[in-house]
């Protein structure tokens, strides 16, 4: 059998690249954020698997430490496009940034998926949705929220990327460590804790133009 | 125990935060301010990974460990801040500054001396380099701290007003860089108890010196 990541990223994104001829620019958009959301989990579980091998498969230092790092390097990459080359507006920004996190994880779970799939329930689909599938969303919204900010302001521009970059791998990193260890449901909780007061926050007042 | 020291941090960290949160966030405030809220929101995720690391792994990992990223992100905001905000307002370009830039530039000096003792004691392996690394961050900020503190007020008292947090953000620095030099648990538990000190009253102390600002 070929490589199942492969045949899972040709079933996925292929179908969703097919819609994007028939869809409004704004909507355009989004659906090619997700696109490349799931190309960079594509690149992202390659380069993750010679880290792992790197590390002896040591799966465990390698999930805590390494992987969110390369993950939210990636997944930053494309929204740092956009803001530079594209708009920094914030209004459109943050939702692209979202689409490219839930991309991502969209994905990552099709994936864990297929290669498990004897031993998945409806409530790992729950576990991984609301865990896993907020967190790669929330990560990108928090640095394409910043970005947004610091854009403009070259001197922030560099130092203030990185500091986000950083912030977005502690968060992750955190995650990826809470559901490895005994307190996985605290890990669970964290995501969801996480997007309900931002979710709050927008819906109140709006995401506001720069 | 040294979980506890961790979580003493994290939620002194935790306490900036929340602090700092409620009085810059609900309304329209500097971002200077709102970039120094999230470098104590960052050094408090970083601490809380490492909490939870003695937590679920016994120990740290030897060498780099996301929790440091915590370190350097909080000190880059601080940096981001006055470098981008703050230093353009106090500091011109001219001259008259000259003699201020140099003294500021004891502080990143002492730290690439701290970091050159460390070197010269352990040697370059995976304990020192990311502690180097970090202390590249430090540096960076330092001088910006020290500078801000002893520069000639030209600004309508803008600058004189914060130096007493600038002067915590020094103190702060020392004090993470401390945290490697030091041996055994008394000297790890004094170094705890005033980065805990520092990281609750650093928002307050920018509060009320910003207060001024508008008086």
């Amino acid at each position: 059998m070929d490589n199942l990541t492969y045949i899972d990223f040709i079933c996925v994104a292929v179908s969703l690249a097919l819609m994007l001829p028939l869809m409004e620019k704004k909507l355009r958009h989004l659906v090619v954020f997700m696109i490349v959301g799931i190309s960079s989990c594509l690149f992202v579980s390659e380069l993750n698997n010679i880290f792992l091998e790197m590390f002896h498969n040591e799966m465990f230092y390698v999930t805590t430490t390494i992987t969110p790092v390369t993950e939210e390097i990636i997944k930053m990459i494309p929204i740092l496009y956009y803001a530079i080359v594209i708009s920094d507006d914030r209004r459109a920004l943050i939702p692209n940034a979202f689409a490219v996190g839930v991309g991502f994880a969209l994905l990552e779970n099709v994936v864990i998926l297929t290669q498990n799939v004897e031993n998945v329930t409806i409530f790992w689909a729950l576990v991984r949705v609301f865990g896993s599938g907020l967190v790669h969303g929330i990560c990108t919204v928090m640095v394409g929220w910043g970005i947004s900010y610091i854009k403009k302001r070259r001197k922030f521009f560099y130092c203030g990327t990185f500091a986000l970059l950083s912030a977005a791998i502690i968060y992750h990193a955190t995650y990826n460590l809470l559901v490895q260890s005994d307190y996985q449901y605290i890990g669970v909780l964290l995501p969801i804790v996480t997007y309900i007061p931002i979710i709050l926050l927008l819906r109140k007042k709006g995401i506001k133009a720069n | 125990m040294y979980m506890y020291l961790s979580l003493a941090l994290t939620l002194a960290a935790g306490i900036g935060f929340v602090y700092g949160l409620v009085r810059f966030f609900r309304d329209e405030s500097a971002l200077y301010v709102r970039m120094i809220v999230f470098g104590v929101g960052c050094a408090m995720f970083g601490r809380l990974f490492a909490t939870l690391l003695y937590l679920v792994n016994g120990d740290l990992f030897p060498g780099f460990n996301v929790g440091m990223l915590g370190i350097i992100g909080s000190f880059l905001f601080f940096f981001s801040a006055n470098y981008g905000q703050m230093d353009s307002i106090v500091d011109d370009g001219s001259p008259r500054f000259r003699k201020t830039r140099l003294i500021a530039l004891i502080a990143p000096l002492i730290v690439a001396a701290l970091c050159a003792v460390i070197f010269v004691l352990y040697g370059f392996n995976e304990a020192t380099i990311p502690f180097g690394i970090e202390a590249l961050f430090l540096a960076l900020a330092s001088y910006f701290h020290l500078k801000h503190l002893i520069i000639e007020d030209v600004s309508f008292g803008l600058i004189k007003s914060i130096r007493s947090y600038n002067l915590l953000a020094l103190v702060y620095a020392a004090l993470c860089l401390s945290e490697v030099l030091v041996n055994g648990f008394v000297p790890a538990l004094i170094v705890t108890v005033l980065e805990c000190a520092v990281l609750i009253a650093f928002i307050p102390v920018l509060e009320r010196g910003m207060k001024k600002w508008t008086t």
